[in-house]
């Protein structure tokens, strides 16, 4: 038997844990550059932006200039706004001016007085979880036509993919923590094995095949039946004839 | 291990589980690895595809593993009854009278 067996596994899977880590300045490096892209693509914006979305707060935020930055900062300070609601229904969200569009009250006065009248924003989504918006602005109402529309859809799938890695710690952590207590429980049902073995005079194959007969039979999922096991309330109850 | 005659019945039908259900690889190896499973996620993933096969105790834990992920998805919305209804509408004792 491979000693340490799964040891090349277990690299792979933390260098996998590494790689989907980029760092906080990477993730701001790509944001900017996306919302270039999303500007240069659309001939009929004065400016675009790309904001990653956690918890209905903003990790990162790409804008090509302050304008840009000023409607965005107002939707989440004032809690509403296209991107906002591009996020969390997962849909693209068109305000064709903001001088009569009624969805948004408080953004759309805000948004106008700074002198937007037109944002498109579609969601950036990563499976089904939306991880951001993207979003042109433009000082005329009514800016984006359908072809508009089609290219930054398009673009916002490739940026999702992109972005899909940037995403934060917070996966890393998630991450080990899976593998965490995967190991937990693969040490639990190692254990539980031993005492199987010992107790019933088994080989470890066949304690293993009586543990899988027996979670089976019993219906309790095999992490709870192993660590009874161990803890000492599993008693060798009929086991294998 | 020489040939368990089923070998392929039971691959197919763990294959099939594990895409009607929309599992990734990944996530079902990660708890067959949980359970103790000894195979590589590659190789499982060869396996799932017909490429190779696995000893078959390999081939429950795996099972075993797909069954428990299946377990814990979110129950089918259910149909109510009459009596649901009314208990629900009218609340759950006498203090009803709606």
């Amino acid at each position: 038997m491979d000693p340490f067996p799964l040891s090349s596994e277990l690299g792979a899977t933390l260098g996998r844990i590494r790689g989907l880590t980029l760092t906080q300045e990477t993730a701001q490096h790509a944001v900017d550059l996306l919302a270039q892209v999303a500007q240069e693509t659309t001939p009929n914006a004065v400016g675009a932006g790309v904001s990653l979305i956690h918890d209905a707060e903003r990790t990162s935020v790409g804008a090509t200039d302050a304008l840009v930055r000023t409607a965005d900062d107002l939707q989440y300070s004032l809690g509403e706004g296209p991107c906002l609601t591009a996020w969390s229904t997962r849909s693209p969200v068109t305000v064709e001016d903001t001088a009569s569009d009624s969805r948004f009250p408080a953004w759309n006065v805000a948004a106008d007085a700074a002198g937007i009248r037109a944002c498109f924003s579609v969601p950036l989504m990563r499976g089904r979880d939306a991880i951001g918006a993207m979003k042109v602005y433009s000082t005329t109402p009514a800016a984006f036509d359908e072809s508009d529309r089609t290219r930054l859809r398009s673009l916002s799938v490739a940026a999702s993919a992109l972005l899909g890695h940037v995403q934060t710690t917070d996966t890393s952590t998630r991450i080990s923590r899976e593998l965490r207590e995967s190991l937990r429980s693969r040490d639990l049902v190692g254990i539980a094995k031993g005492i199987i073995m010992q107790r019933e005079g088994l080989t470890e194959a066949e304690a293993l095949a009586s543990l899988t007969a027996r979670a089976r039979s019993t219906g309790i999922p095999f992490r709870r039946l192993t660590a009874e096991i161990v803890n000492g309330h599993g008693t060798s109850e009929g086991s294998d004839a | 291990m020489a040939g368990f005659p089923y070998a392929e019945e039971q691959r197919a039908s763990i294959n099939a589980a594990i895409v009607e259900a929309g599992f990734s690889t990944g996530e079902v190896w990660l708890h067959y690895f949980s359970l103790s499973g000894e195979v590589e996620e590659y190789e499982v993933e060869a396996y799932l595809a017909g490429l190779i096969p696995l000893p078959p105790l390999e081939c429950d834990l795996l099972a075993l593993a797909v069954n428990e992920m299946v377990d814990d998805l979110p129950p089918r919305r259910r149909a109510r009854f009459c009596d649901d209804l009314v208990r629900a509408h009218t609340g759950s004792e006498d203090d009803a009278e709606q």
